[in-house]
């Protein structure tokens, strides 16, 4: 979908840009406006992910694929959801967070928001997530852990 | 043999604790990771809890960075003092923070004491 007021630019903007919107937001107030921000993205992804059920986990890394991967908004390749004894693992590539990013620690606060906010509707349960590995801080890929809280 | 009270289940337990100490001052609470995840609460269901408490992180976040712009140290609680009473995060070390709302004219000697006892509760659960 183009929007009707980019008809030369199109949905899509830089990395850059998305960069300076986060890091100076969470330069300011920390990473929790963030991660707020990514799980109300995740929230509005409930008519892709509805009806599925929670221990689907290529069905939904399928459709998280589809809506934020290459033929999506472009967030991120999601590669892997796997469900764990606790909650999901989460593992993705090209997270648009860690885009031109060096830090000293995983710096991936919007896109977790997301896999939170998405895993919410999938599981219909509060989730707590936590970042394991981030490519910003030197890892190969980004890797979330997601807890089911109960 | 009683089955074993999950994480939530045990910081449910602490805020339960500091509404019963604290005699009817306290109108809601909640144990907030420091991304803002909600990790338990007690607050009525008008609230918007997921809300309340991205906004109780933020309000941390933005006071230590307060703090460190100034040069002024450690922060130990942020208080948002309003007509109809106050809302108190306070930080429990560096893993998450307790959010205590309190009604108009409650005891906040008290709620320091009480929230001081509860942050030590919920960093033993948390480990």
């Amino acid at each position: 979908m183009t929007s009707t007021v980019r008809p030369i630019l199109g949905d899509f903007m830089s990395t850059e840009c998305f960069r300076y919107l986060r890091m100076g937001a969470e330069d300011i107030a920390g990473r929790a406006l963030i991660v707020a921000a990514g799980k109300s993205r995740g929230h509005s992804l409930a008519d892709v992910l509805k009806g599925l059920k929670p221990d689907e986990d290529a069905v939904i890394t399928a459709k998280l694929s589809g809506v934020l991967g290459a033929d999506g908004t472009r967030l991120c390749l999601v590669n892997q959801i796997k469900q764990t004894e606790l909650g999901y693992e989460v593992h993705i590539t090209e997270s648009a967070c860690a885009s031109g990013v060096v830090a000293d620690a995983p710096i991936c606060a919007f896109t977790l928001g997301v896999f939170i906010g998405a895993m919410e509707v999938v599981t219909g349960k509060r989730i707590y997530g936590q970042e394991v590995s981030c490519v910003g801080f030197g890892n190969d890929e980004c890797f979330y852990n997601l807890e089911i809280l109960v | 043999m009683a089955a074993t009270a999950t994480r939530t289940e045990q910081l449910t337990q602490v805020l339960d604790a500091l509404a019963l100490n604290l005699g009817g001052d306290v109108n809601g609470s909640a144990v907030v990771s420091l991304d803002g995840i909600v990790l338990a609460s007690r607050f009525s269901g008008a609230v918007n809890v997921d809300r309340l408490s991205a906004i109780a992180a933020t309000t941390l976040g933005v006071s230590r960075r307060v703090a460190k712009d100034l040069s002024m140290g450690v922060t130990h609680e942020t208080i948002v003092q309003c007509d109809n009473g106050l809302f108190i995060v306070i930080p429990v070390e560096d893993k998450c923070l307790l959010a205590v709302s309190l009604r108009k004219g409650g005891n906040l000697g008290m709620v320091r004491l009480e929230a001081g006892y509860c942050a030590d509760r919920i960093s033993g659960i948390l480990g």
